[in-house]
């Protein structure tokens, strides 16, 4: 009897409380602010031969004292402003001993000299989105170079590296 | 015979009391408290500044930082407390929709501090949120009452809220052309007792 009595509570209790549950109600309020927005740029650079095709250069039959002539067309083609720097990539030796190099009208260097150095682009200065910078380039064959180098073939990369503005090398 | 007489004397009183229910009189007097109401308070949050969105940040870098405040009033009557919430969508350079701790995922990178920095134009630096703004997506903003503050959110008042916004300086190039879009803040306030609402 007794458990009876303690049982029916229980339910009594689970009753009030589902029912409480069921219509608690407090006073809320709620102010929104929409349409926010953040939006990462994009870095990214584009560099192109203008007269065609994937190098810059493709000479052959090469002889002492010929000069070379060719434009790199740099294209900002990201959203963000960026600094560039450029270097040529190759091979050390061979025909590479006997060939200078006039990189964005910095002068003639021996191409030896400025394999995989580095130089800055618009001297580091920013270049803004989808601005376009001509970089002029020449190469020749040292009038010096003997014999041991006919019939010899040097081949190689001009790299670009873009970072954001604000950012160093 | 003794309990008879008894009997007898009981009804006659009884009898009498009757009667004398229906003849006395006593003096008496009224007083009226008229005119009691019940009424119901209001509880009303606003964002009063800013109108429009707080954020609109196009063609963000690593590094760029970005600051605004948000002043929130109680417009109502009653005393409350409130949290806010934020939510949003976002999406790769290519228009994937993306969910933070993916790569690409702006909003895992987006550095948050919030910080209370007035109350009613006492000026005050609680900073009450600091992480990424996908664990506030995740967490929520413990708004009011702050740490060390006991009282409710009184009507009249204002507070407000400074949120600085960094892209993370090592977000890798993931990141390029991503964005985080239709932002909600979201401010909900309840009454200061409601029990089942803790701050």
């Amino acid at each position: 009897m007794r458990w009876k009595i303690v049982s029916s509570l229980m339910v009594l209790a689970l009753a009030a409380a589902l029912i409480s549950g069921a219509t608690f109600a407090w006073f809320t309020s709620q102010a929104t602010n929409a349409n926010n927005l953040f939006q990462a740029g994009t870095l990214t650079i584009n560099v192109s031969n203008p007269n065609g095709g994937g190098a810059a250069f493709n000479v052959g039959n090469m002889a002492p004292g010929d000069v070379v002539s060719g434009t790199l067309n740099l294209v900002n083609t990201g959203s963000l402003p960026c600094k560039v720097r450029a270097r040529v990539v190759g091979e050390a030796s061979g025909l590479a001993d006997v060939l200078e190099v006039n990189f964005n009208n910095q002068g003639w260097q021996p191409l030896t000299s400025v394999l995989n150095t580095w130089f800055l682009v618009e001297n580091g200065n920013a270049i803004a989105s989808g601005a376009t910078v001509s970089l002029p380039v020449q190469v020749r064959m040292m009038a010096s170079a003997g014999n041991e180098h006919q019939n010899q073939t040097w081949s190689g990369d001009i790299e670009f590296e873009a970072i954001q503005d604000n950012a160093s090398f | 015979m003794r309990t008879k007489v008894i009997m007898s004397l009981l009804v006659l009183a009884l009898a009498g009391a009757l009667v004398g229910g229906a003849t006395f009189a006593y003096f008496t007097s009224e007083a009226t408290n008229s005119g009691n109401v019940f009424s119901t308070g209001t509880l009303a949050i606003s964002i009063t500044d800013p109108v429009e969105e707080v954020f609109n940040v196009p063609n963000m870098k690593p590094g760029d930082q970005v600051s605004d405040t948000i002043t929130i009033q109680n417009t109502g009557s009653l005393n409350f407390k409130f949290r806010g919430e934020v939510t949003g969508n976002n999406y790769l350079a290519g228009g994937t929709s993306v969910v933070p701790g993916s790569a690409g995922c702006l909003s895992d990178v987006l550095n948050v501090v919030v910080t209370l920095i007035d109350t009613n134009g006492t000026p005050r630096s609680d900073v009450i949120f600091t992480g990424t703004l996908s664990q506030l997506m995740a967490s929520g903003l413990p708004a009011w009452a702050p740490p060390g503050v006991t009282e409710p959110f009184q009507p009249d008042w204002t507070a407000t809220y400074q949120v600085d916004i960094t892209f993370n300086e090592n977000a890798d190039n993931d990141y390029q052309g991503s964005s985080f879009e239709n932002g909600v803040i979201t401010f909900t306030a309840t009454q200061w007792d409601n029990p089942g609402w803790t701050e």
